[in-house]
C-alpha cells in the first residue's frame, strides 16, 4: 500500500512537472510572436499570403464594390464612394493590432508614393462596437480618410488586420489584396498588381487610351491632321 | 442604390458614386471658411451640435472648410458640391431664414460666378437659406463649370431631393 501511494505521488508530481513545462513552453512562444509583432489578441491576417490577387468574393464584389458607409471616429457619418477613373486602396487596420502600428506610421507620411494612378488612400477600422474610436481617432493620420465600417470587412471577407484591398474606380472590381508585415512589401505587391490588371487588357485607371480617344473623334491611322508639318495634307510622304 | 446617412434629425439618402459627410461644427456661425487651423471635416463636432452635410460626386478630401475649401479647388468641369449648414435655432425668426422648407428646385439662373465663397475659374455657386422643423439652415452649391449648368442643375436638385429635415 505505502509502495502505492508513494509510487502515486512520484506520478502527480512528474505530471505537474509536465504542466509547468508546457506552461512555460507556451508562454515562451507567445513572447516570440510578441517579438515578431504578430498580435494573438485578435483576428489577424498574418496567416493570409502577402500577394495581391483579385481573391475577394463576398456579396458586395458581385455587380461591382460597394461604397463604402460607416462612421467617422470622433464623427458623424459618411459615404465614401469608389467610382472614378482612379484607384482606391482600402487599408484594413486596427487600433490594437501590433503589425498594423508601421501602416499607421507610415501613412502618416503626407508624401507617400502609394502605386496606381491617383490613387486614393482610405482607411477602413471595424464599427466603434469592436474597436476604440478613441484611439483610431488618435492614430487617424491627418489627411488620410478613415471609415468605421464592419460592413464592408464582412463583405469584402477581410480575414483580419492588416489587410490591403485595391479597387479599380472605373470597372468598380478588386484587382488585387493581401496582406504583408511592412508598406515598402505591400507596395512592391500593389505595383504588381497595378501591372497585372494592365496586362489583363483593363486600362488600369479605366481611362480611355489615345487610340481610343483619336478613334472616337473620328482620327484614324493616316488621317491628315496627324501630320500637320505637311502643307499639302499628303499623309503617305509623312508616313514615310 | 443609395445609402442612408442619418445624424440628429438630417438625413440623405446618397446614390451611388456620389460621396457625403453629415456631422457636427462648432463655429458660432457658418459665416466663414478659414482652414488656417487645418482641422478636418470630421473633427466638427461638440458644442452647439450644429448640423452640417458635404455632398459631393467627387472624392471629398478629409480636410476642408465648412464651406468646401480644399475640395471646390479638386473639382472639374462635370462637379458638383453642396453644403447644407445648420444655423443658430436663435437666428430661424431671422428675415433671413423666413422660407420654409428645403429648395429642391433651384434654376440655372439662380447660379453665377459670384455666388461662389471663393471665386474659381469656371465655376459657378449659388446659396439659399431657410428653415425646417424650427432650425435655420444654409444651402451653398458650387458647380464645377458654369457653362454646363444645364447638365449640373437637374443633378443637384436630384440630390437636393434626398435630404430630409424631420
Amino acid at each position: 500500500m505505502t509502495v502505492l501511494v508513494v509510487l502515486l505521488g512520484v506520478a502527480v508530481g512528474l505530471l505537474t512537472m509536465l504542466v509547468f513545462g508546457l506552461l512555460r513552453t507556451h508562454a515562451e512562444i507567445l513572447r516570440a510572436l510578441d517579438r515578431a509583432g504578430i498580435s494573438i489578441d485578435e483576428p489577424t491576417a498574418q496567416g493570409a499570403p502577402a500577394v495581391l490577387g483579385p481573391q475577394p468574393t463576398g456579396p458586395a464584389t458581385s455587380g461591382g464594390v460597394v461604397d463604402i458607409t460607416g462612421t467617422v471616429p470622433g464623427g458623424g457619418r459618411v459615404k465614401v464612394a469608389l467610382d472614378g477613373r482612379h484607384h482606391t486602396l482600402l487599408a484594413f487596420l486596427s487600433s490594437g493590432c501590433r503589425t498594423c502600428q508601421a501602416f499607421w506610421e507610415a501613412f502618416a507620411d503626407p508624401g507617400l508614393d502609394v502605386p496606381g494612378i491617383d490613387t486614393r488612400l482610405v482607411i477602413v477600422a471595424q464599427d466603434p462596437a469592436h474597436d476604440s474610436e478613441s484611439r483610431l481617432a488618435e492614430l487617424a493620420p491627418t489627411g488620410v480618410r478613415i471609415v468605421c465600417s464592419s460592413a464592408t470587412w464582412q463583405s469584402l471577407d477581410v480575414p483580419g488586420s492588416p489587410f490591403f484591398v485595391m479597387i479599380d474606380g472605373a470597372s468598380r472590381t478588386v484587382i488585387g489584396s493581401g496582406t504583408a508585415t511592412g508598406w515598402d512589401q505591400v507596395k512592391g505587391l500593389l505595383d504588381q498588381a497595378v501591372l497585372d490588371s494592365g496586362m489583363e487588357g483593363t486600362r488600369p485607371h479605366g481611362a480611355p487610351s489615345v487610340d481610343d480617344a483619336l478613334t472616337a473623334a473620328g482620327i484614324g491611322p493616316g488621317h491628315p491632321s496627324l501630320y500637320p508639318d505637311d502643307p499639302d495634307g499628303d499623309s503617305d510622304e509623312a508616313q514615310s | 442604390m443609395s445609402d442612408e446617412l442619418t445624424l440628429d434629425g438630417v438625413s440623405v439618402a446618397v446614390p451611388r458614386g456620389w460621396e457625403a459627410e453629415l456631422g457636427y461644427f462648432t463655429q458660432p456661425h457658418p459665416e466663414s471658411d478659414d482652414m488656417a487651423d487645418g482641422r478636418s471635416f470630421s473633427t466638427l463636432h461638440g458644442g452647439g451640435k450644429r448640423v452640417l452635410l458635404h455632398l459631393a460626386n467627387f472624392a471629398l478630401p478629409t480636410v476642408r472648410g465648412d464651406y468646401g475649401s480644399g475640395a471646390v479647388e479638386m473639382m472639374d468641369g462635370g462637379s458638383v458640391f453642396i453644403a447644407l449648414l445648420e444655423w443658430d435655432r436663435a437666428s430661424v425668426d431671422d428675415k433671413l431664414f423666413a422660407r420654409v422648407g428645403l429648395p429642391t428646385e433651384l434654376r440655372t439662373d439662380d447660379f453665377n460666378p459670384n455666388g461662389l465663397q471663393r471665386r474659381l475659374p469656371g465655376q459657378a455657386g449659388a446659396q439659399r437659406f431657410f428653415q425646417s422643423g424650427g432650425r435655420a439652415f444654409g444651402l451653398y452649391v458650387v458647380l464645377g463649370s458654369y457653362r454646363r449648368r444645364d447638365v449640373l442643375v437637374p443633378e443637384v436638385n436630384r440630390l437636393l431631393r434626398t435630404i430630409r429635415i424631420d
